[in-house]
């Protein structure tokens, strides 16, 4: 079996970056136009990569007896090209249409400097700030500076330290098997027998897609968990957290550079259990439940500031369709990831937005009490991924 | 009185705990903003009232099947986020004086913030000191031997070609990681949960192995591989029944069943 190739990393940047921003695009035609920025576009790409990954992981598992991992990489694989060259024509397609100061406006607004916003726009959280020209001053460079050390001595330790963990024996060994063997869940991980499928790991379909993307990557499962899956998880969720804190410092915004030092020193010094979620930052970055705690309750967070912000806005009224359709679009996938990570996962994160919803619907701003009523109604609908898992395990559980 | 005994586990020495309360009551005192005030103060503080509830525990272990996992509800107490946040918020409290960087100016926007990193670093305890955190000896993250005597295993075998092997409880933990075409006599889950399986109960320890018992209990599970450790002792040299030396490692050697070989 490969260890590692010297085409890894590209492979790495196509299925990782390339392929999410790509298919993402496609994603973004649903987006306001303010939110088509390049990072939102390769997360929703990300995370539409899960949602569909997961249905057809378990359709595969359940169905097909032989070789399910063979059959399933090629079915999955041609799924996420056709998204991926959808979402390219997409961009080539707007790219001839538009003249070029119209192709920000629909497209590539996503990168920035394409255009200059008025500043009024950095004080607005729910505005991109890639496009703000804005001066940072030296007290936000020096907080950034170390923010930027902090986060490299993570990386860096996430290369060069192995931390023990015993649920690796189960986690990582699934991702191998299927690498190794074609087999999706069949097989019992501490041993190597045939077995039952274990209804409780199995529909958190995160271990096979980390032998997926190991894989197409041509590098061994357990080299792509333990040394480099940290150095794609642990910058992820320190943007969530940018994001979030956007929001915390819309009059401050240069304390956002202090909030992220401060963070990422609680990461560093919070392993004062094996329970808390940042020993499972650190010291299990590839395992689905790290990153539930670490990036999808974040992510929740910032979902609710989002729904916040936009309730407390006087004119929450005159919100396109888009704009009022976004946050429980984003909510809906990252729901489905929770799943997908995690079935633990699923519960945790489930209360998590029925009591920040009820919260803010009771409290968090305007609005009628059939308004506010509606918060909870599509909070329950973007539930409902989470709901099917669960009553797939009931009625998974005799096999 | 599980909850009170999870949530003081979850603390460890509890000193990120009293940072948390006081960055609580610092923020319900200080802060207008509604939207925080919602999601970092009151949502928390009914997680918190629902996670000692004694019927909600109840509720949680009927549904999950175990209260083992209870304590990641405490994962939607934003307790980073909120020290972080607060801490934020503290360190301006202080009006910066001054035009331009002199020292004063750089004293007042370094001083506090450095004061609340070094409350943070001392309350907490270092993730790179964790006694389960050591130096990689490999891309895999796994002991260098474990590769090696998986390599020895497998070696000249075709891929998909599946070897048993009973291994001492220290790998047991990793050959599966690197090589799954091994199958392990018995697994993590015998050494975990103490679950009864003949070949760990005469492998494990540091006694003297007893290996007539041993070299049976091998043969009705079929194991083609023994890895012990140089310096374990067994009563008779494996040899003498049919284990010879296949190969050997730094601190392992592999022994492959004679007699299993000569049958087939």
């Amino acid at each position: 079996m490969e260890s590692f190739h010297v085409l890894t990393p590209f492979l790495l940047i196509i299925w990782l970056i390339l392929v999410p921003l790509l298919s993402g695009f496609l994603l973004s035609a649903l987006f306001p136009e303010e939110k088509r920025t390049a990072g939102m576009v390769w997360l929703s790409g990300l995370l539409l990569s899960f949602v569909l990954f997961q249905p057809l992981a378990i359709y595969c598992m359940i169905r097909i007896i032989y070789d399910s991992f063979y059959r399933f990489t090629w079915i999955y694989t041609a799924i996420m090209l056709l998204l991926a060259a959808g979402g390219l024509i997409r961009l080539i397609v707007t790219w001839v249409r538009c003249d070029k100061d119209g192709w920000s406006e629909h497209f590539l607004a996503p990168f920035p400097g394409h255009r200059v916003r008025p500043v009024a726009d950095l004080y607005h959280p729910r505005r991109d700030p890639v496009r703000v020209d804005r001066r940072f001053s030296r007290s936000e460079l020096l907080y950034f500076s170390v923010f930027l050390i902090l986060l490299a001595i993570q990386l860096v330790m996430a290369v060069l330290y192995a931390p023990f963990d015993g649920d690796d024996a189960y986690y990582i060994v699934e991702s191998v098997q299927a690498q190794q063997t074609n087999t999706m869940n069949t097989l019992q991980p501490y041993l190597g027998y045939s077995t039952a499928l274990d209804y409780r790991h199995a529909l958190a379909e995160y271990p096979l897609w980390i032998a997926y993307i190991a894989r197409m990557s041509l590098v061994h499962a357990t080299i792509f968990a333990h040394t480099i899956l940290p150095l794609f998880w642990i910058p992820v969720s320190y943007a969530v957290y940018a994001a979030v804190a956007r929001f915390l410092f819309r009059k401050r915004t240069d304390l956002i550079p202090l909030f992220l030092c401060f963070l990422a020193l609680f990461s560093m010094f919070g392993n004062v259990s094996i329970y808390t979620p940042e020993t499972f930052f650190l010291m299990r970055t590839w395992q689905g439940k790290s990153v539930v705690g670490n990036l999808v309750i974040p992510a929740v967070f910032l979902f609710f500031f989002h729904l916040a912000d936009q309730e407390r806005d006087q004119n929450w009224r005159s919100c396109s369709r888009r704009q009022r359709l976004f946050p429980w679009l984003l909510l809906f996938l990252i729901n489905v990831t929770a799943g997908f990570l995690s079935t633990s996962g699923i519960l945790v994160v489930t209360m998590l937005i029925f009591a920040g919803l009820f919260f803010i619907a009771a409290f968090g701003g305007g609005g009628s009490l059939k308004h506010r009523l509606g918060l909870l109604f599509w909070g329950g609908l973007t539930c409902i991924p989470n709901a099917i898992l669960v009553l797939m395990g009931f009625v998974l559980k005799p096999f | 009185m599980e909850s009170f005994v999870m949530f003081k586990l979850y603390g460890g020495s509890g000193w990120l705990l009293v940072l948390y309360a006081l960055a609580f009551a610092f923020l319900w005192f200080r802060e207008k903003e509604r939207s925080v005030r919602v999601l970092f103060l009151w949502m928390p503080a009914s997680i918190l009232f629902l996670f000692f509830f004694p019927l909600f525990r109840k509720g949680y272990v009927r549904v999950t099947g175990s209260g083992d996992t209870q304590y990641r509800m405490l994962w939607l107490v934003p307790m980073g986020m909120t020290i972080a946040y607060a801490g934020c918020r503290a360190a301006v409290l202080i009006p910066v004086r001054g035009k331009g960087l002199t020292a004063k100016r750089l004293f007042d926007r370094v001083l506090a913030p450095v004061l609340i990193g070094l409350a943070i670093a001392l309350c907490g305890s270092l993730v790179y000191r964790n006694p389960y955190v050591s130096r990689a000896e490999n891309a895999w993250h796994i002991p260098q031997e474990v590769i090696e005597v998986s390599d020895c295993m497998t070696y000249g075998l075709e891929e998909g070609v599946r070897v048993r092997a009973a291994v001492p409880e220290e790998l047991v933990h990793f050959i599966r990681q690197y090589d799954t075409d091994i199958i392990l006599a018995y697994g993590r889950d015998i050494i975990a949960y103490g679950y009864y399986n003949e070949i760990h109960e005469r492998m494990k320890g540091t006694e003297c192995i007893s290996m007539e018992g041993l070299a049976t209990a091998l043969r009705e599970a079929e194991v083609d591989f023994l890895v012990l450790r140089k310096d374990r002792e067994t009563d008779v040299p494996p040899d003498t029944c049919g284990w010879k030396v296949y190969a050997e490692t730094e601190q392992y050697r592999i022994y492959a069943d004679e007699w299993e070989e000569q049958e087939s």
